[in-house]
């Protein structure tokens, strides 16, 4: 029997040697990573929980990898049978094993990613993830091609990254899953990987490093990864805080240094201006109120607070240093008058709350005792936020704190120049000058805050004043009366309404909101951003409101279109706006409007949506430059590919000519949030990808389409939208098997994010958030928001006239916008996998809608193909051979965890679906009698059969780790 | 050690006793001696690649430099022309290779018979790696068994290298042996070695090989995802310490896989000899 299986085998010979995969670049460490972590972690599972469930493990990868191969339903069937057998206990094990495997993969890549040598040879079409994306913005590589191929003057390009801003607005996203002590785990399993491999570490590093490893991939595993009480706004934001503390903060001086290297080596000897606003970061997290009940007034001075105190702390831990080093005695008049006033004034007896420099500093100390007052400002500021904070009030005062950036940068500033003109230049240009750097960039803030509000709200309470004024109903004035009401309100100075103004809950939420803006530094704030906004009245309400609460200085008011008919609608309302004196006067030659994408991808479909919105940029710039406005484009690109997410370079690179002009502001969000600031080369690579790829966009535009080209788009949008709805929206079934085909019903029931995934609690697919309409899908690795249109739109064309087909290949290859369109789709085809989702059909979806299913399956197939015959590709990912392979590799994982998924969903859907549980697996060290039962415990709460929920939680998490930009 | 004169002129050559890669091994007498010995012919015509060209004239260097040992096969005379390669080595009579065991024991060994060869296997790479020595080829065909004494020698250095305390390249090895590191072509020690031994040990205790697939690119990327694993149906009686040993020894991460002196230092490889056969 056996020795059949044992075949004699003749050693590698030529032949055989073209069978090896192929040489791995020896910078490609990957595998190595991987390996590394994996097999530790399975020595790990194996001391925990014994030697049978880590070949329990290991037997259901063997599994997904054969289905991965051959992907035969059979194999499915074979994982679902040893899946269900398991017992509760086991089977939470076995899904947070893969889980956290899956976790490993992603961490093994990140390393892999952060130190991969750039890769030179540039093959097109061959990227996949931000990390494979061979045509990597990278600065010096951008410096040398606007140079060489452009013959752009180093001064040019100087002059145009002074001029530059990238604005990061960093949001929360519910699927940001991962918990923040796992993340913080994952951050050091991260840092020991990348040393483990650095060159130059001693046996006793090395062994120390192994421990820690091993530490902390235990202690992550050890870690319930399911939150058990639902995050707030406030840990949402605390979260997305801990990003500035442990890369950002000192990613950005870093990143500036080597802006300012990557300058001199164009013959460029300045420095970027410290005050050059490159990189700025904003903030939507306890500011984002839309459909988020639990973001409250209160939330919201909570976080700028915290973020003030965060900053001030930040500051005042760094300035004793920086005092150390300021040891010169050289200085010019002014700092030196300067220095012997604040002598003459501060206070002669000692501090003891400092550690260094607590005594008096002598005046032949000159910047340390300018540096000294700085700090004690410093230290009264992060006292008085704190006291704020957690007091409400505080007896520190005003005076004794930074008010505002500038009185914190003069005497920074005034050491910088003393320093220069006494020849010392080069002293100034290290701390000091990141210091000064820090400052401008993070100001007293850290962050600016945006809100984000519906513009209903903002009806309801203009509809209160004017019913309580007795004028009339604000809601059911037309658009003029609104306007002509606003305006004549705004130019005049009574004041609307008093203390007695009746006021629902909602309304007193939105004027709450309102004066916590007017009580807060304004520096604190960065836009008010109204969403659903579709006429001028809605920009002038906010506006009116403002004012009324008495906003000393006003926010910009940003609307923000993203549902198809609005991006349609969005250039004219912005014409009417400007059209308005008032406003036009107001603001300064300066509008932001904010365009969202993923709303208009559920709403139209991927292809429509992607091709309104770069229309309507196009538009709302043209509209712009006709009132002599300078129009900032605020992209609301979600993190996925669904929702408009994708490689950041090729996005930028890919929007239409003139749109960016050296200011961007883009979100980055929850779910991506990891990926581009969890680690001291991913900040570093993150800035520079931004900042690269708007410098590039400004300075050599991507081609203006055809107009046969935009013809062609134009009919297929039209087709495109039709099919999308024709089943979204049109199928009266549609509904219903989308519930029951994925895990949306349970997805609510997930811990995972402070909003409540409904904008309305009842409701079809329109009330849906677009968060949880893609993510359900990712789940089920189908993906169909992502594809579902493109196929019959571009059968279409080619139907209607064979040649369109060779115009597709054209724009493909010539037309950024289009190829990052199609790569992006071909990428999601590549991830999903159709057997996943019929897995899921026969198991959870009724009879009767299987031919449904299967149709769409069908579709799945077709628009692959039509995709990869635009493309001109033969496979899906034929470019990059590794990735294919390594996707393959974390496929095996993800697979499982579906497979996991599908049953755990059969048997909460269904109670008599009969399994047959296998003897107990997993051995605990401690009480071994009743091992699985604590594990059962942890959730006492949940409303299905002891373990279901949380496995299917922890699949969840798991697969929407797997996925990433897919997620 | 090359000799001008003829092969002929100093061993009668009798049958042929094996086929080795690129020639066939004889049996051959010696009058001078009264020993009867192996020899291995090489035609070195139908060698194309480069890389087999080098190994086939590493091969008797290598066995020449290295000290003897007594579970390595050890190399007698060697002849050369333009066209060929003789190699007269020590003979084991009956010729028996382990893979030759497997199949006569009905695929599968017991857990003291492949201890013991286990030990001896391990002893051999130890021996070549303290000289800087590495096989790069051991599997089953390559170790011959002496079933009287059940000793086992290791042989066919054809893919051996010496490091001289540098890493090798090149994708030598066989299928189911080779290790990770040289299926993705990187630079790689003697720990190649290890894994293979440790797919050997692994192949005698279950009948089958780890890492199994159709063809040779499935093998090789079932090598490559390394999930090695221990069904209870194969393994269900064999030890813990024999697992823990495999997993040491078949691991991707070379610097934490075994070298053969930590091999041989594991429980399992210290207790042989007090395992039971069964």
């Amino acid at each position: 029997m056996a020795n059949r299986k044992l075949e004699k085998m003749a050693s590698i010979d030529v032949h055989l040697r073209q069978l090896v995969p192929g040489k791995v670049s020896e910078d490609d460490k990957l595998v190595e990573y991987d390996a590394l972590l994996l097999d530790r972690f399975l020595d790990i599972l194996q001391d925990l929980h014994g030697e049978d469930l880590r070949e329990t493990v290991q037997e259901l990868y063997e599994h997904s990898a054969e289905y991965e191969g051959k992907h035969e339903p059979k194999k499915l069937e074979e994982l679902g049978s040893v899946l269900t057998s398991l017992d509760p206990g086991d089977s939470i094990v076995i899904a947070k094993a893969f889980s956290h495997m899956l976790n490993l993969a992603n961490l093994a890549e990140e390393v892999q990613i952060a130190y991969r040598r750039r890769i030179k040879k540039l093959k097109k079409g061959d990227f996949v993830d931000e990390s494979s994306a061979t045509t990597e913005s990278d600065l010096e590589e951008t410096f040398k091609k606007l140079v060489g191929d452009l013959n752009k003057s180093p001064e040019e390009i100087f002059d145009a990254l002074k001029n530059q801003t990238v604005d990061l607005v960093l949001t929360a996203h519910p699927t940001q899953s991962v918990r923040r002590s796992l993340l913080q785990k994952h951050g050091r399993i991260r840092d020991c990987l990348a040393q483990l491999y650095a060159k130059d570490i001693t046996p006793d590093d090395k062994q120390e490093l192994d421990e820690a490893l091993q530490r902390e991939i235990q202690a992550a595993f050890r870690t319930d990864e399911i939150k058990r009480t639902p995050p707030t706004p406030q840990d949402e934001m605390r979260a997305g805080m801990s990003y500035f503390h442990e890369t950002i903060w000192k990613g950005v001086p870093k990143f500036l240094r080597r802006v300012d290297t990557a300058l001199k080596n164009i013959g460029i000897e300045e420095r970027v201006p410290y005050n050059a606003p490159l990189i700025q970061f904003s903030s939507w997290m306890g500011g984002d109120r839309d459909g988020n009940p639990r973001v409250t007034p209160e939330v919201t001075r909570d976080v700028c607070l915290l973020a003030r105190m965060m900053a001030a702390t930040m500051y005042f831990n760094q300035i004793e240093d920086l005092m150390f080093e300021m040891s010169m005695w050289r200085c010019n008049d002014e700092l030196r008058a300067r220095a012997d006033e604040v002598h003459a004034n501060s206070r002669k007896d000692a501090a003891k709350h400092y550690i260094e420099f607590w005594k008096s500093i002598p005046t032949t100390e000159p910047y340390r005792v300018i540096l000294g007052d700085v700090r004690d400002k410093l230290y009264h500021t992060r006292e008085r936020a704190h006291q704020l904070l957690s007091n409400g009030h505080s007896d520190v005062p005003v005076e004794a704190t930074f008010i505002n950036l500038e009185q914190f940068l003069e005497p920074l500033e005034l050491c910088y120049r003393s320093l220069c003109s006494c020849g010392d230049r080069p002293i100034a240009d290290g701390s000091l000058l990141d210091f000064l750097r820090q400052v401008s960039t993070f100001g007293l803030s850290l962050v600016r805050l945006d809100i984000r509000q519906e513009s209903d709200r903002h009806t309801d309470v203009l509809d209160a004043i004017t019913t309580h004024l007795d004028i009339g109903s604000y809601r059911e004035w037309s658009e003029e009366r609104r306007q002509e009401w606003l305006l004549s309100e705004l130019s005049g100075k009574r004041p609307l309404f008093g203390s007695d103004l009746p006021k629902t809950e909602e309304i007193a939420d939105v004027l709450d909101t309102f004066h916590v803006i007017a009580e807060l530094p304004a520096d604190s704030f960065g836009a008010y951003i109204i969403s659903m906004a579709t006429a001028p009245s809605d920009v002038l309400a906010v506006e009116l409101l403002q004012r009324e609460c008495r906003v000393k200085q006003p926010l910009r008011v940003v609307p923000l279109f993203e549902k198809l008919a609005d991006l349609e609608a969005a250039p004219a309302a912005v014409a009417r706006l400007f059209s308005v004196d008032w406003y036009k006067n107001r603001i300064n030659g300066k509008q932001e409007v904010m365009i969202g994408y993923s709303d208009s991808g559920k709403d139209a479909g991927r292809l429509s949506a992607a091709w309104q919105l770069y229309k309507a940029q196009e538009e709302l710039v043209k509209v712009a430059k006709e009132y002599g406005v300078k129009l900032t484009m605020f992209h609301g690109r979600g993190g996925t590919v669904g929702r408009g997410g994708g490689p950041t370079h090729l996005a930028i690179l890919s929007q239409p000519p003139d749109t960016i002009n050296g200011s961007l502001r883009v979100t980055v969000q929850g779910e991506v949030i990891e990926q581009s600031f969890g680690e001291e080369h991913l900040c570093f690579r993150t800035l520079q990808r931004f900042t690269a790829a708007t410098l590039e966009h400004g300075m050599r535009p991507p081609i203006s389409p055809k107009p046969e080209w935009r013809a062609l788009l134009d009919e297929m949008a039209v087709v495109a939208t039709e099919e999308y709805r024709s089943v979204v929206f049109q199928e009266p079934r549609f509904v219903e098997y989308f519930r029951l085909a994925t895990p949306e019903l349970e997805y609510g029931r997930m811990n995972i994010g402070s909003r409540p995934s409904k904008r309305k609690p009842s409701g079809g697919i329109e009330s849906l958030r677009a968060i949880p309409w893609i993510f359900a899908w990712t789940q089920t690795r189908f993906h169909l928001p992502v594809w579902l249109g493109f196929g019959s739109a571009i059968r279409h064309v080619i139907e209607k006239d064979v040649r369109n087909l060779h115009m597709l290949q054209d724009m493909y290859q010539h037309w950024p916008f289009f190829r990052v369109t199609i790569d992006l789709i071909e990428m999601v085809f590549a991830k999903g996998d159709p057997g996943i989702a019929a897995l899921y059909d026969k198991l959870l979806v009724s009879e009767e809608l299987w031919p449904f299913g299967e149709k769409l399956r069908a579709n799945f197939e077709e628009t692959k193909k039509l995709i990869l015959q635009t493309a001109g590709h033969k496979d899906l990912l034929e470019g990059d051979p590794y990735l294919k392979q390594r996707l393959r590799l974390r496929d095996s994982y993800i697979t499982t965890l579906n497979v996991c998924q599908a049953y755990t969903l059969k048997r909460i859907r269904d109670p008599s679906y009969h399994v047959t549980l296998r003897p107990h697996i997993s051995k605990e060290i401690a009480e071994s009698s009743k091992p699985a039962k604590e594990l059962i415990e942890l959730n006492p709460t949940s409303e299905y059969a002891p373990g279901l929920e949380d496995t299917l939680i922890l699949t969840m998490k798991g697969i929407a780790a797997g996925l990433q930009n897919t997620g | 050690m090359t000799r001008e004169f003829e092969l002929e002129n100093n061993y009668q050559l009798c049958d042929e006793i094996g086929r080795g890669r690129f020639g066939t091994i004889t049996r051959c007498f010696s009058p001078a001696t009264k020993e009867f010995y192996a020899c291995k012919t090489i035609d070195k015509r139908v060698l194309i690649d480069a890389l087999d060209r080098e190994c086939i004239e590493t091969e008797p260097r290598i066995m020449a430099m290295l000290p003897p040992h007594p579970n390595i096969i050890r190399i007698f005379d060697l002849y050369e022309t333009e066209d060929s390669l003789a190699i007269v080595m020590e003979l084991v009579d009956p010729p028996m290779t382990i893979y030759d065991r497997l199949i006569s024991a009905g695929g599968r060994l017991s857990e003291s018979e492949s201890a013991s060869y286990a030990k001896q296997i391990l002893s051999a790479l130890a021996h070549c790696h303290r000289c800087d020595v590495v096989h790069r080829d051991v599997k089953p065909d390559n170790v011959l068994v002496d079933l009287v004494s059940g000793g086992v020698k290791l042989c066919d250095f054809g893919s051996a290298v010496w490091l001289g305390g540098e890493t090798a390249e090149g994708v030598v090895g066989t299928p189911y042996y080779v290790a990770p590191e040289v299926v993705m072509g990187r630079k790689y020690d003697e720990k190649v070695d290890i894994w293979s031994a440790g797919v050997v040990i692994y192949t005698m205790l279950a009948g089958e090989p780890p890492f199994n697939g159709e063809t040779a690119e499935d093998i090789f990327e079932s090598i490559l995802r390394g999930n090695l694993r221990f069904p209870p149906k194969k393994f269900g009686s064999v030890s813990s310490e024999a697992k823990d040993l495999l997993r040491k020894m078949i691991c991707r991460d070379v610097s934490r896989r075994f070298s053969a002196e930590d091999a041989l230092r594991h429980s399992w490889m210290m207790n042989v000899g007090n395992l039971q056969s069964n």
